[in-house]
């Protein structure tokens, strides 16, 4: 007893060896919890903001939009609902073009690249064929800045199926950019784009992966969401289905409890989305288009009070690994899936908002 | 004894086809006794390598005939390892035409058989192309292609050789050991070879020797258990290390989802790939970039430096310092924009992003120490690290990967103070005040660095960059503009300069973390003179501690900063006269006031015996004489200084005879003398700055000189 409390200043073990200073790794990112490295701004969009010619922003939300208009432009997002996303942040790609001689090259190789790799038994299913098809998707570039958003596919039949069907899906693109991120003298040879949505399996995604890193000398990580973002998400999009007459989906956050606690693993809280939405009109100012950070921290800790006065469990405490909403889904390991057409564009900016943020470090 | 009887008859089987020149074939007992004892030695004990290599001539010479030669061939079975030299005479015979093409051909079998076993493989590695002229000899073909799929390095593939074979498999039809040997090319270049390598085949080598090898292997285990294991554990490290390079040339995780190492390998770069088969081959016979990738030393890339084809990932330079040097030749901003950009993701996704478990600990340690050598090399901070660097500062928990991050931490470019301050210096500062002396040591040390390298290093280059704003005066650029350098380096000596303070404070002036806050004083001290920065800073009243320890370092190093400071200010106010600088002129003016306070402590102290009686209000030591005992005035005087007093009782005992060896205090006459001894045992600063500072001493070194 007595020789376990020595006082710090006689001890000169260096921490390894005692308790003073816990590997915090684990659990890296409760210390700042609303703070992550660097800072967050102090608001964010909600919604969609068009930029004019004049370079001047007019705000501009979803639910105002005519009806035709709004039905027009999500019939061309329906690819991207309803099924789950891994979300990458990429570097900029070296000497990547989107014209469509060079898409169409790269198709070529990459299809290459596939059956070499289905050849070499990379595939749990043995002997599938498929081509690789790069094109120019439409309707994701939003404002001048933003790159021509390309669409990867790979269609094949499967070793049981006769008909082909997608082996994987994949979207890069940056939605609404604010301004140019690459410095004017390099900006001729590399191609920026924040965001990569891939729909696959794991093997495939690598094969991707491990081609896009070859050939345009770039790195493609998983874009890891931590519970700040995740806060902001929620709080930002809790009341952005106000006016719609869909079906809402009941907010939903999935608490990681720590691994002290045997036993548990983790606390789902899910709340009726009128419920919610109560809550955050009267945090959020609604003729603001922004949400702040105060309200953001508000929200959430009206939400976690409410359970604590419920349930007497303080949630702060935990780690938020998903959050779920009407919109979409969205999981700490960069796990997305989207439910409302209307928003993908929002869904998407906020990605690339948050990818940007990690490119400009500083 | 019977080993005895074995070796004599051995020598004897060997000496006897060595010299034997014509031999009887049939009824010759001599001759099937020596086969026998050879075939009987060989299978149990295996045969030395002097006999190796003498049985080998014979063998090779084919001066015995066919068979007797393929018999001996066949006994060649190594008792440990297979000497080079044997290597080398097959490989020549084999090259000559005197042996027939069986001979070759069992020659080598027995190089396939053998060569886990060769002591030093370089020698096969260095001849055994030489082998490649005889590829299209029917007979030896396979064998060829078996041992050039052994010894293939990545550097033997040229692009002749891959041409040649697959000249040869459109003329003898897909033969497996012809695609054995390209699918080895193709592992290391895969943009040469463009056939497709069934991947059901895993035996492209068919062998006949089973037996042969085996007999081989249990020779070797039998010995192996007689002596050390060491030639398996080399051999069993160096089937993994192979089974390693296999699997990450082909890009596939060894596991199911195990992380793959992050640096890139050196791959021939992919962006124009597209041609067709037939272009291909003629595009490959015309001048063209040298592909990086087939550089082989440094004397072949400087003599091409415009024809380099550059790596598909510049991230590779990690791992070759072949393209490192090519990096900092050339400073070319595609280049390092490219190996940024990589930098920057990759140490994204493993210090900050991923759930990093101690199991990745060695991965990211070996990036960082690879990063490491990078900026020694190159000479110069890199502004990627940098920034990931603020990032993981921020969130670091002070223990992982310590000593790394010290020493990026040393590399980092010049900023705005604050910018220092809130992204560096502050996290230094949370983790210095909570952690033990040993690591408060460490980032003392890693700031003194740091400020090395601001004087040394980067404020140069900012003197060169701005005003005059010249581009490339680094490999790396930054985009920080112009700012006060200067202000940033009096700010980190500032800084350094408190946190010393605080930490002597905390703990309890300990006697390591003394060594290096003077170290850091003892460079702040000398800015001037040797640094040639004009700026001086006299560290704030703590510095008194040094002359209150216990210990002779403090005290004396303290006098040598002092004087250090006074030449530095001394050199500062003269060459300052002609220019205008009002701040610095303030700042020496200030500087010069308080470094007149503490010599006139430490003369009073020192010297001069009236430490608490100076009648100086602003003096290190103003008490109220009220409180003071009137002897104590002398106390901190050289002689009876409590770090100073182990060397009065030495130097008494010296000096004085045995029975008879008096007070301390006596040696006030005779300080001169003591002060000759302090300068033999090594303290010459306590000298040299009693005679630059006592009126007496100087006034009488000027007279002299």
């Amino acid at each position: 007893m007595a020789t376990k409390q020595k006082p710090s200043s006689e001890s000169y073990a260096t921490p390894q060896n005692g308790n003073t200073l816990k590997s915090r790794l684990s659990q890296r990112f409760t210390p700042r919890r609303f703070t992550p490295y660097g800072r967050t701004p102090q608001s964010r969009r909600i919604t969609t903001v068009l930029s004019t010619t004049q370079g001047k922003r007019k705000t501009v939300r979803a639910k105002s939009k005519t009806q035709s208009e709004s039905v027009a432009e999500s019939e061309e997002f329906k690819g991207f609902i309803n099924k789950t996303w891994r979300v990458f942040k990429l570097s900029p790609l070296y000497k990547f073009s989107s014209s469509p001689k060079d898409l169409k090259r790269y198709g070529q190789l990459l299809s290459s690249c596939f059956v070499a790799a289905s050849q070499k038994g990379m595939f749990v299913e043995n002997n599938i064929s498929g081509k690789a098809m790069f094109c120019v998707q439409e309707g994701l570039k939003k404002s001048e800045y933003d790159p021509d958003a390309v669409q990867i596919l790979i269609k094949g039949k499967r070793t049981t199926g006769t008909t082909d069907t997608a082996l994987l899906t994949a979207t890069l693109c940056g939605v609404e950019m604010e301004e140019e991120q690459l410095s004017p003298d390099v900006k001729d040879h590399f191609m920026y784009y924040p965001v990569l949505l891939v729909k696959s399996t794991v093997a495939l995604t690598d094969v991707l992966i491990t081609w896009l890193q070859m050939h345009f000398d770039c790195k493609v990580t998983p874009m890891i969401f931590p519970p700040v973002h995740l806060a902001w998400m929620i709080g930002m999009w809790s009341g952005a289905l106000a006016n719609t007459n869909r079906k809402k989906k009941p907010v939903e956050l999935v608490y990681q409890v720590p691994s002290e606690c045997e036993g548990i693993k983790k606390v789902t809280y899910t709340i009726e989305a009128e419920d919610c939405l109560k809550v955050w009109n009267s945090i959020h100012d609604h003729r603001s288009d922004m949400f702040t950070e105060e309200e953001m921290t508000t929200f959430l800790s009206c939400l976690e009070e409410h359970f604590y006065s419920l349930f007497r469990i303080k949630l702060n405490a935990m780690q938020l690994s998903c959050v779920g909403t009407s919109l979409c889904y969205i999981g700490r390991e960069g796990l997305l899936k989207i439910y409302s057409e209307e928003h993908v564009i929002s869904i998407l900016r906020h990605l690339t908002e948050l990818s940007v943020e990690h490119f400009n470090l500083v | 004894m019977p080993t005895l009887d074995k070796d004599k008859g051995i020598a004897d089987a060997v000496e006897y086809f060595v010299k034997e020149e014509k031999m009887k074939r049939r009824g010759n007992v001599q001759l099937s006794e020596a086969l026998e004892t050879l075939e009987r030695v060989s299978k149990s004990l295996g045969i030395s390598a002097d006999n190796i290599i003498a049985l080998c001539e014979v063998a090779a010479s084919g001066r015995h005939g066919d068979d007797i030669s393929c018999k001996l061939i066949r006994c060649l079975i190594p008792a440990k390892e297979f000497p080079d030299r044997a290597v080398m005479v097959s490989i020549s015979y084999i090259c000559s035409n005197i042996p027939s093409s069986k001979i070759q051909a069992m020659l080598l079998r027995l190089l396939i058989a053998v060569y886990d076993y060769i002591d030093k493989k370089e020698t096969l590695q260095k001849l055994g192309y030489l082998l490649f002229c005889f590829i299209e000899n029917s007979i030896l073909t396979p064998y060829i292609c078996h041992l050039l799929y052994l010894l293939t390095r990545k550097e033997d593939v040229r692009l002749f050789r891959v041409r040649k074979l697959l000249d040869l498999q459109t003329k003898l039809g897909p033969q497996s050991y012809l695609i054995g040997l390209l699918s080895i090319y193709k592992l290391y270049f895969p943009n040469l070879v463009s056939i497709v390598i069934p991947s059901t085949k895993k035996h492209f080598f068919p062998t006949r020797d089973r037996q042969w090898c085996s007999i081989i292997r249990e020779v070797q285990e039998g010995n192996q258990n007689i002596e050390t294991s060491h030639l398996k554990l080399s051999l069993e490290l160096s089937e993994k290390l192979r089974a390693a390079e296999t699997t990450m040339l082909q890009g596939i995780p060894p596991a199911k989802r195990r992380k793959m190492e992050p640096i890139p390998v050196v791959h021939s770069s992919r962006s124009n790939l597209t041609v067709k088969m037939s272009s291909r081959l003629i595009a490959m016979l015309e001048e063209k970039p040298i592909p990086f990738v087939q550089i082989p030393d440094i004397d072949t890339l400087l003599r091409n430096p415009d024809k380099v084809e550059l790596p598909s990932q510049m991230g590779a330079a990690l791992r070759s310092p072949l393209l490192q040097c090519f990096m900092s030749y050339s400073a070319d901003p595609l280049m390092t924009c490219r190996f940024s950009y990589w930098l920057q993701d990759t140490l994204c996704d493993e210090l900050l992003d991923s759930t990093v478990t101690p199991s990745c600990f060695p991965r990211i340690e070996s990036i960082l120490e690879k990063l490491i050598q990078f900026t020694e090399f190159i000479q110069e901070g890199i502004p990627a690290v940098d920034q990931i660097l603020f990032r993981y500062l921020q969130v670091w928990n002070g223990m992982d990967f310590r000593q790394h991050m010290f020493r990026l931490i040393t590399r980092c470019r010049l900023y705005p103070f604050s910018l220092l301050n809130e992204n560096v210096l502050d996290p230094l500062r949370k983790l210095y005040v909570r952690t033990s002396v040993f690591i408060k040591c460490q980032i003392t040390m890693c700031l003194t660095q740091l400020l090395r390298n601001y004087v040394v290093v980067e404020i140069h280059r900012y003197n060169q960059k701005y005003p005059d704003s010249k581009p490339s005066v680094s490999i790396f650029e930054d985009d920080i503009g112009p700012f006060e350098p200067l202000s940033t380096v009096q700010g980190l000596i500032q800084f350094v300069d408190r946190l010393n303070c605080a930490g002597l404070t905390l703990e309890n002036n300990h006697n390591l973390l003394l060594h290096f806050t003077l170290t850091f004083s003892e460079m702040v001290s000398t800015l001037y003179t040797r640094y040639d920065l004009p700026c001086v800073y006299l560290p704030s009243r703590h510095i008194i501690r040094a002359f209150l320890t216990d210990n002779a370092m403090g005290p004396a190093r303290l006098c040598g900063i002092i004087n250090r400071y006074k030449e530095n200010c001394q050199k500062l106010k003269n060459d300052l006269k002609g220019t205008e600088s009002e701040a610095v002129r303030l700042r020496l003016k200030e500087t010069v006031h308080s470094l007149n306070i503490v010599i006139m402590d430490l003369c009073d102290t020192l010297w001069r015996r009236k430490a608490f009686t100076h009648g100086r209000t602003d003096s290190y030591f103003n008490f109220d004489s009220t409180l003071l005992d009137g002897g104590s005035n002398d106390g901190l005087s050289l002689y009876l200084h409590q770090a100073f007093l182990p060397f009065s009782l030495l130097f008494l005992k010296e000096t004085q005879p045995k029975e008879h060896i008096g007070h301390p205090r006596g040696i006030q006459e005779v300080r001169d003398t003591f002060m000759e001894f302090l300068q033999r045992e090594n303290i010459s600063e306590v000298k040299e700055f009693i005679t630059n500072t006592i009126t007496r001493y100087r006034l009488s070194t000027t007279t002299v000189t």
